[in-house]
């Protein structure tokens, strides 16, 4: 157990530091972006005073690396800086909207882990056969779906023609109660989880194929185990390792997903909040948007580091 | 000794004949080869201009004249999927061709000077990767604006940290090859060695890796044409007709449907070459592939 926890400190160390590399890449990069948040939220009628003004209020007159170490020392005092375009904190609108963009980032992870490992599973146990063509050919073509067009189908068909689903919006559980909350929330659940739901699906068989056919499988076959405990606790648990990382490189695609999912169902989600502050130049709002992105991409790096020192004891002793 | 013909050499190579013995493969590279003339000869086998706006006739949904109706500024919508075609085989190709010749680079500099150099190239790829692509690809594509050449470089750099990281492998393990050593005694600098013999054995691995990242090129083109931030209109892109169509879903859905079709099958289709192409470079894979029909009856007498 010493082991994994030398492990974490040392990939925790690991994080911070990429962590640090992307808000300063984002943050130089961010200068070369033509356009200015003043003059985009002031206007065309804006005079040269207000300009300078706003300017001069946002602290964007001082020179660049000034500005960034402003922001990271702001940081460790929990603060964000302020948005032009909202005219507002930050950090309050970012873990709002984050809030939003989970309650259905999580549940589509859930059901594409379940869903996909399942029909990875069916489709190894049946192989050659045509229940694992059908597995095959959906996963395939789960990849190879543009998001926003199958988001746009599913719209197409449970809202405009059967009427049971909204088309789009987001009703927080407060607002109007956990069904509706629900409703909003099923289309956006399943758009996102169909990628990864494909992949795990593709990842699972091709593990489980790998294991099916091992000593050890004949070995439990013969001592008279269950096929269920067979298939669980020694063939999916050889197998997982693969599937783990590909669930957790996942998480981070699907966190880009957000962008197309929340701007098909307006969703107002960090995804969301992205593409408006980059069309709109808000700097600080990308630059912390971003950050968030990283961390929580860097949490699931690390989850999944954890994960295999319990799945794989080869792993954590070593 | 008479010299095989290239074409000849990659008809009989291994490679070629377990990757067409799928017949998936087959059909996948037909579909491709035609829609890729389809977008060569465009102004060829179009039926009408694309942008030709004749408002009288919009929204018309299927009829003969147009089998895929006309959009909301009564342009013909097939004649526009065929140009369409060419946006996404340009970003297609060009921006894999970017991110795998920058990426494998930076890996080959990265495996071979090793040190400090090493470790701040591979720390600047950890963390691009730990911005999702398409963020990452939004975020570029505003800083180099809108348009074709911006969007492939905007995706292609977004793609370049996975070159690196595998050519940065490649070139660690042939590093420690005998024959490497060898070189090195009979004079050779690290520059030729780097370039005569250790980047020759990173391409196999990216050559996949490419195949593979087509058809991600070609989603995420239409993701940012969808979202308003890549192709200029009036040019046709997929992912920008399906954001048109979307407004009149409604009123003719089939404008919006059948461009995201097209992007849905292209990237199908791209997936299949690619993982055909992966499995059959996959040494663990060798002699299982190919002998698909025997092997099932062997595995049937067996169980």
């Amino acid at each position: 157990m010493k082991n994994i926890g030398n492990m974490i400190l040392r990939r925790i160390g690991q994080s911070v530091i990429v962590i640090f590399i992307v808000t300063l890449i984002v943050f130089l990069l961010m200068q070369l972006v033509p356009g200015d948040p003043i003059v985009n939220f002031l206007g065309p009628s804006a005079t040269e005073e207000q300009i300078a003004y706003y300017t001069k209020l946002f602290g964007y007159d001082q020179p660049v690396l000034i500005q960034y170490f402003k922001w990271i020392g702001g940081l460790f005092r929990g603060e964000m800086g302020r948005s032009v375009a909202m005219q507002s904190e930050i950090a309050p609108i970012l873990v709002q909207r984050l809030k939003n963009t989970l309650s259905f980032v999580l549940p589509g992870f859930v059901l594409a882990v379940v869903v996909g490992v399942f029909l990875g599973i069916v489709a190894a146990k049946n192989r050659g056969s045509a229940l694992d063509s059908v597995i095959s050919i959906i996963a395939n073509i789960g990849m190879s779906m543009p998001m926003f067009w199958f988001g746009m189908i599913l719209i197409l068909v449970f809202a405009l023609n059967l009427h049971i689903l909204p088309t789009s919006g987001y009703i927080s559980i407060q607002e109007g109660g956990f069904a509706e909350f629900a409703k909003h929330m099923i289309l956006p659940t399943i758009v996102i989880a169909m990628n990864p739901l494909a992949s795990f699906a593709r990842q699972t068989r091709s593990s489980m194929l790998e294991v099916i056919r091992q000593d050890y499988v004949t070995t439990a076959k013969a001592k008279g185990i269950s096929q269920r405990a067979i298939t669980f606790k020694h063939q999916l648990r050889n197998a997982l390792i693969p599937i783990v990382t590909v669930m957790g490189m996942s998480l981070g695609g699907m966190i880009g997903g957000t962008v197309l999912v929340e701007s098909i169902f307006v969703v107002p989600g960090l995804g969301n909040l992205m593409i408006t502050s980059i069309k709109g130049r808000d700097f600080m709002v990308v630059c912390n948007g971003v950050l968030v992105i990283s961390i929580a991409v860097a949490i699931c790096n690390l989850i999944v580091d954890i994960l295999y020192g319990f799945i794989d004891p080869r792993i954590r002793n070593d | 000794m008479k010299k095989k013909s290239t074409i000849q050499k990659i008809k009989d190579s291994r490679i070629t004949k377990v990757m067409l013995a799928r017949k998936s493969v087959i059909v996948a590279l037909i579909i491709l080869l035609i829609m890729i003339l389809a977008a060569v000869f465009a102004p060829l086998v179009s039926p009408y201009d694309p942008y030709k706006q004749d408002l009288k006739n919009m929204l018309l949904g299927s009829t003969a004249g147009h089998i895929f109706g006309t959009d909301s500024m009564g342009r013909d919508v097939l004649s526009r999927i065929i140009y369409g075609g060419r946006v996404s085989f340009v970003v297609g190709a060009v921006s894999v061709l970017i991110a795998g010749g920058i990426g494998m680079i930076l890996g080959l500099i990265s495996g071979m000077a090793g040190g400090f150099v090493d470790a701040v190239i591979m720390r600047v790829m950890d963390a691009m990767m730990s911005v999702p692509m398409i963020i990452m690809a939004l975020f570029l594509g505003s800083i180099f604006g809108k348009g074709l050449g911006n969007i492939c470089l905007a995706i292609g750099i977004s793609m370049i940290p996975n070159y690196a990281r595998v050519t940065r492998g490649s070139v660690l393990t042939v590093k420690q090859m005998d024959y490497i050593t060898a070189g090195t005694l009979c004079g050779a600098s690290t520059v030729k060695n780097a370039i005569d013999h250790i980047f020759p054995n990173c391409i196999s691995a990216n050559l996949v890796l490419m195949t593979m990242n087509i058809g991600n090129a070609i989603l995420n083109e239409a993701a940012l044409s969808f979202l308003g931030m890549g192709i200029n209109p009036p040019t046709a892109s997929w992912g920008s007709m399906v954001n048109d169509g979307y407004t009149y879903m409604s009123r003719d859905p089939i404008i919006a449907i059948v461009p995201g079709l097209f992007i849905m099958i292209t990237v199908l289709c791209c997936n299949i070459i690619g993982d055909a192409l992966r499995d059959a470079m996959d040494p663990k894979l060798r002699g299982t592939l190919g002998k698909k029909k025997k092997k099932a009856k062997a595995g049937k007498s067996e169980g």
